[in-house]
């Protein structure tokens, strides 16, 4: 019995760890707080997501919000077959356009890294992003490319 | 062939009565889509419609409302503290603010939260003055951005105990009636020691109309069933209880079919229509079997005989709503045509039905009571015996009471029409302390920069702190004191821009006040506003506080000008029925009086207040007083035709008709009397007033007629 157990918490372990983009398809509701400038202030927002998963991708949809502000989400995130790499990109109409994006998925996280510079103060907000999927969670935070000791958002999801 | 007093409208009930089984069928007929009709009835939800009539001021909230593109409106959320909101409380309503921004057909939400610091080189749109985390010392950022002095509302009050959340919705997304449930679940589940309470145009709106429909199903059951009962009471008889109350439900059932049948919706003014149309019915239901019962001659003879007084008196009743229809508003049109058109077809629905009940029901025997006619007989010995005293005192009274009425104030409150024990009533009350109010003045100026700061700064310090929202106040925010260039302003959110300044040049100004007229304060306060807001340059001054404010005194005054054209038209109707011009002063003095007297005594129940509703019901009220008359000149003159001598024909009028004008007014007292079970401040006035009126004008009728018809025998003789 604790061998078919642990067999079945391996397969478990395993699959998230194989496929951490399909464990991020669903409806996700985030909330955290987020920078829009590494010298910016951090703002509290409010997101949800409706991510699906299909042949290797992960579409995202969704909107954010923060005090005033309201942001739209569209992305995809590719996974090539026997290989950690991913590729995409990030569309938010309403503030960074579009941006190309590229990194890795191991165990339970994707990373990814975009270039980008800010549509009204010109600012270079390129960011290394990690994703972290486990359990019933999701979370998400992102670190300037340049000082990675600048944290640009913390975002923590549910379903 | 003459056509009588009634204009031979009687001949309805006589036709019914040789055709009695064509006439059952098209009566059958009409009672089915009467009741099939009735699912279909609609309620108005749209308050402005109450006070928009074609003046300048109406035109330009037309107008402003028109251009609305999506067509908005703003739900406002109070949200009350025990004491100063606690970090952890405030990171909870803002969570509820940013979910809000989820919901579809939400435009924005404007709070505290969104409040930012002047932008700079790291923070393009402003530090938000609330940050991530939110520390119990939040306090300090609060006055920090007070101290920039934009006078830009902080949506939080000065004590940190009261919030207010204004979400703007997009009403072609989905009605308030829809969204408002969905805005609501957000708040589902606040902090303990936090409250909340809705508020808005719409919102008022929606819960004026929710009152409106249980007011509607409940009066008219009530009403009915209180008739009925005191019929029952004061006739004793069963028989006669259904002839006088079937035909009366009928048509006051057919007037609310005839709302459905002319796409009208029911508002707080025309819910009173079919209970005025029952008790009217039952009136005349009364005075027709009453003369059943008495005569013995039949249902011909009945109809021959009361029908053309009850005709004439529906007559009188329908031109005194009619007169209405000279008012500019849309709601009291449709009112006043409800009303002429229902009281033409009530009684039309009525003398049928009456007939042919009257063919198969007999009253009994049993003789109806005598206190109706002893309390008739002996006002009218007192006019006959004094005549001069009786004249000379009603004319005192009706000189007394007219400069009473004179002194009423023309006053028409919103927060009125909402039901009795509403909280919005209080949360307003509680938003016009905190914040400015509920309701936006709108001023539009066309000048310089300059002199619209001087003004900016004029309404600040006459509307308060924060209660002031214009590009002004932006521009502080921005920190230029010059009119801020486009690109400046891309940091502020569109639609606000939008807002403020419509066109290259125009400025618009948004002023939150309360009601002008929940007191004298408030209303000061407007008229200071619009004062300061016209000498400082303003071009256009609207809103729905404009519009309340001088819509609601324009529309007295047109309402005023209706009563007296009902005064003048009902009585020359019934002068010119009964075939003597002589009669028309006559009928104006015992009528009039009635309603002075009335109007006269709002100073002592509604403070003076001289409102839409009241000055309808003293428009109808006079309709209905002058019935009586039709009624005791009918039998006066029947008896005078028989050789009787001026003060015999009066003692006979007021034993026949005097004892059915006293049992009526009782009857018609129990039925009116259920508007005291309303929720509604402007249907328990109306039914008060109407109340009163009858009383007044049944004693007049009796103690002032007999002097007058009196007083002729012995200028005749």
């Amino acid at each position: 019995m604790r061998r078919v157990l642990s067999a079945v918490l391996a397969g478990l372990c395993s699959s998230v760890a194989a496929e951490p983009l399909a464990d991020m398809q669903g409806a996700w509701s985030g909330s955290g707080w987020a920078r829009e400038t590494p010298e910016g202030p951090k703002e509290a927002v409010r997101c949800r997501m409706e991510n699906t998963y299909e042949s290797n991708v992960l579409t995202v949809s969704g909107r954010c919000v923060a005090a005033g502000q309201k942001l739209a989400l569209a992305g995809e995130i590719k996974g090539k077959a026997a290989s950690e790499q991913i590729t995409g990109h990030w569309f938010n109409p309403d503030g960074l356009g579009f941006v190309r994006i590229s990194g890795v998925r191991r165990g339970a996280v994707i990373a990814f890294t975009f270039a980008a510079i800010h549509p009204e103060t010109g600012v270079d907000i390129a960011q290394n992003v990690e994703w972290r999927v486990g359990g019933q969670g999701l979370r998400l935070r992102a670190s300037d490319r340049t000082d990675p000791r600048i944290t640009m958002s913390d975002i923590a999801f549910t379903r | 062939m003459s056509l009588g007093i009634g204009f031979g409208a009687e001949r309805l009930g006589l036709a019914a009565i040789r055709w009695p089984k064509t006439a059952s069928a098209l009566l059958f007929a009409l009672i089915t889509l009467i009741a099939a009709s009735l699912p279909q009835l609609r309620f108005d939800d749209d308050i402005h419609r109450v006070f928009l009539t074609d003046s300048p001021v109406s035109q330009a909230q037309i107008a402003y409302r028109d251009a609305q593109s999506p067509p908005t409106s703003t739900v406002l959320a109070y949200i009350k503290a025990d004491q100063a909101f606690s970090a952890a409380q405030l990171t909870r309503l803002r969570d509820v603010t940013l979910d809000l921004e989820f919901l579809d057909g939400v435009i924005a939400v404007a709070s505290p939260f969104a409040l930012r610091f002047t932008p700079s080189a790291d923070a393009a749109k402003g530090t938000p003055v609330f940050s991530a985390e939110i520390l119990n010392n939040y306090g300090a950022d609060i006055a920090a951005f007070r101290d920039l002095g934009t006078g830009l509302p902080t949506f939080i009050n000065e004590e940190r105990t009261a919030i207010l959340i204004a979400i703007r919705v997009n009403l072609e997304h989905a009605e308030i009636a829809d969204s408002l449930p969905v805005i609501k679940a957000e708040f589902a589940t606040l902090p303990e020691g936090l409250s909340v309470v809705f508020t808005g145009e719409e919102v008022i709106s929606l819960e004026i109309v929710a009152g409106l429909k249980d007011d509607l199903i409940a009066l008219n059951l009530w009403g009915a069933l209180l008739v009925c009962f005191a019929a029952l009471v004061l006739l004793r008889d069963v028989r006669m209880v259904v002839l006088a109350a079937v035909p009366a439900l009928l048509g006051a059932a057919s007037v609310l079919a005839l709302s459905v049948w002319l796409g009208y919706p029911i508002n707080v003014l025309s819910n009173v229509i079919p209970i005025l149309l029952l008790v009217l019915g039952v009136a005349d239901g009364v005075h027709l079997a009453g003369h059943l019962k008495a005569s013995g001659k039949g249902a011909r003879a009945a109809v021959m005989r009361i029908g053309p007084a009850c005709a004439l008196t529906a007559l009188t009743t329908s031109l005194a709503f009619a007169c209405i229809m000279l008012t500019r508003n849309a709601q009291l049109f449709e009112f006043a045509v409800l009303g002429a058109l229902g009281t033409l077809l009530a009684f039309g629905v009525m003398i049928t039905a009456f007939a042919l009940l009257a063919l198969v029901i007999r009253p009994s025997a049993r003789a109806a009571p005598q206190f109706a006619s002893a309390f008739a007989v002996r006002l009218a010995e007192t006019g006959l015996c004094w005549p001069r005293g009786v004249v000379l005192g009603a004319l005192a009274l009706l000189l007394l009471s007219g400069i009473g009425y004179q002194q009423t104030k023309a006053w028409f409150p919103l927060y009125q029409n909402l039901p009795q024990g509403s909280e919005t009533v209080h949360v307003n009350d509680a938003i016009a302390k905190d914040f400015g109010g509920v309701f936006q003045m709108i001023i539009e100026v066309e000048q310089d920069w300059a002199s619209t700061a001087v003004l900016v700064a004029q309404l600040t310090r006459i509307a308060g702190p924060e209660a002031v929202l214009s590009q002004v106040g932006i521009a502080r925010w921005l920190g230029h004191e010059a009119r801020p260039s486009p690109a400046d302003l891309s940091t502020v959110p569109a639609n606000l821009i939008a807002q403020l300044s419509p066109s290259q040049s125009v400025d618009r100004i948004f002023i939150s006040v309360p009601e002008p007229m929940r007191d004298a304060a408030a209303f000061e306060l407007f008229d200071r506003l619009q004062n300061a807001a016209l000498e400082g340059g303003a071009t256009r001054v609207f809103g729905l506080p404009s519009v309340m404010r001088h819509e609601a005194v324009r529309l007295i005054s047109q309402l005023s000008f209706s009563l007296v054209l009902a005064a003048l038209g009902a009585s020359l109707i019934v002068a010119l029925a009964f075939g003597s011009l002589r009669l028309f002063p006559l009928l104006l003095v015992p009528n009039v009086l009635p309603l002075m007297v009335t109007g006269a005594s709002l100073h002592v129940w509604a403070a003076g207040q001289l409102s839409p509703t009241a000055v309808l019901a003293l428009t109808i009220a006079f309709g209905i007083a002058i019935d009586d008359t039709v009624h005791f000149l009918n039998r006066f003159y029947h008896a005078r035709g028989h050789g009787e001598t001026a003060s015999g024909a009066v003692r006979s009028a007021a034993h026949s008709a005097g004892q059915v004008m006293v049992l009526t007014t009782v009857l018609l007292s129990f039925g009116l009397a259920v508007t005291m079970l309303s929720d509604f401040f402007p249907i328990r006035l109306f039914g008060g007033m109407m109340i009163v009126t009858l009383w007044a004008a049944l004693v007049f009728d009796l103690l002032l007629l007999p002097a007058l018809l009196g007083k002729r025998e012995s200028v005749d003789a």
